[in-house]
């Protein structure tokens, strides 16, 4: 029982992955499933940011994910990782991208590298849900807004209220110093 | 289910109860229900027309019980096909635009709006790199606009033009903290470059 557990020699995806088996079908076989999954990785850290069908995203993520952490991990001097980057990244500037950009903006980064937001559903093609693969970090206007409540109406009126409080408040504690005067 | 039972339970003892009279009045079942009535113990079918049709007491009612599934897939239609089809009624109000979006799902305007300026800047991206060695983070500048850069690196980015002007949403200092000097003599400078 003095064995490793196995599961804690590879480091945890930071995203959680469907356990589903998803059927993209292609004439090539599972092979040529992983080459289309190869070009949706190598697009995504070529623009940083893509659209794509939810199952492709969801299922490229991971693998990106794994590929930017081992990267992070062992570097561009092991031949392993630098196999994984050569399958998965066909044009080879984004190889140079993955070990001189991606690890150091992502070296210090304790959550996930990449993200996913849903894209709008636009008549009429809403056959296939469509999402927004994107890399943290990128230099791209960001998706979601950060959004303030401070102009709700309720918002407004306790401010309101507070300050015509404290006004309240001094002025009543001015005129007794007066008095004690 | 129950209400089903009962009718057919209900038409079984009329059957019966007709049957019984015709055996008391004539000694012989009538042709129709002779079909399901057998001296050995099993059916016996007669050659004759009307009883080909009449094979049993019951007809015409459901073989197998439909599932919750298949019953909300008839009465509402299925998730994934033409439910996808009907009207959203279900809308928020986009807090940044004003137009109505589905709720955990971007606002379609302002997305449409974003994907078209990150467009125009992954065509620089590209057109900017080709196809030598990516090693350096992007400075994005816009039409219009102007950095020190000799070599066409700025604070160790490699300078991006895009050929369109910067929206004015985007601003260039609002990912930058205001109070980042921390040199001793501050000298006032006036904005620049403010899209």
């Amino acid at each position: 029982m003095n064995q490793a557990e196995i599961r804690k020699l590879i480091p945890a995806l930071r995203v959680a992955m469907t356990p589903k088996k998803r059927r993209f079908s292609n004439p090539r076989g599972p092979e040529g499933r992983l080459f289309k999954m190869r070009t949706t990785v190598n697009e995504l850290i070529k623009n940083e940011r893509m659209e794509v069908n939810y199952n492709r995203a969801d299922e490229a993520r991971g693998y990106a994910e794994r590929l930017i952490s081992e990267a992070i991990r062992y570097g561009d001097c092991h031949r392993p990782t630098m196999e994984l980057a050569d399958f998965w990244l066909p044009e080879k500037q984004n190889v140079h991208k993955l070990f001189k950009v991606l690890v150091p903006r992502f070296k210090d980064s304790e959550i996930s590298y990449t993200r996913v937001h849903k894209a709008p559903h636009v008549y009429p093609s809403t056959l296939f849900d469509k999402v927004v693969l994107e890399l943290r970090g990128n230099p791209f206007p960001p998706l979601e807004k950060l959004t303030t409540k401070r102009n709700w109406i309720h918002n407004i009126l306790l401010e309101e209220a507070h300050r015509e409080y404290l006004e309240k408040k001094y002025k009543q504690e001015g005129e007794e110093e007066e008095e004690v005067q | 289910m129950l209400r089903l039972l009962r009718m057919n339970l209900y038409r079984a003892q009329e059957a019966v109860d007709t049957l019984l009279q015709w055996m008391i009045m004539q000694g012989t079942p009538p042709p129709a229900i002779a079909g399901v009535i057998s001296t050995h113990g099993h059916a016996v079918k007669n050659s004759t027309e009307d009883t080909d049709k009449d094979d049993g007491i019951l007809w015409a009612v459901p073989k197998s019980r439909r599932s919750r599934e298949r019953r909300l897939i008839r009465k509402f239609g299925s998730e994934t096909g033409h439910n996808k089809m009907l009207t959203r009624l279900l809308l928020l109000t986009c807090n940044h635009c004003g137009n109505v979006h589905q709720p955990g799902r971007l606002c379609p305007v302002c997305y449409s709006k974003t994907k078209e300026v990150t467009e125009s800047m992954q065509a620089a991206m590209n057109s900017t790199h080709g196809l030598n060695p990516i090693e350096h983070e992007v400075f994005p500048i816009f039409k219009g606009e102007k950095v020190d850069s000799q070599d066409g690196f700025f604070q160790g980015k490699r300078v991006v033009e895009v050929e369109k002007e910067r929206p004015h949403w985007f601003s260039r200092r609002l990912k930058l903290k205001s109070t980042i000097s921390t040199s001793p003599s501050t000298t006032i400078a006036k904005p620049t470059n403010l899209a």
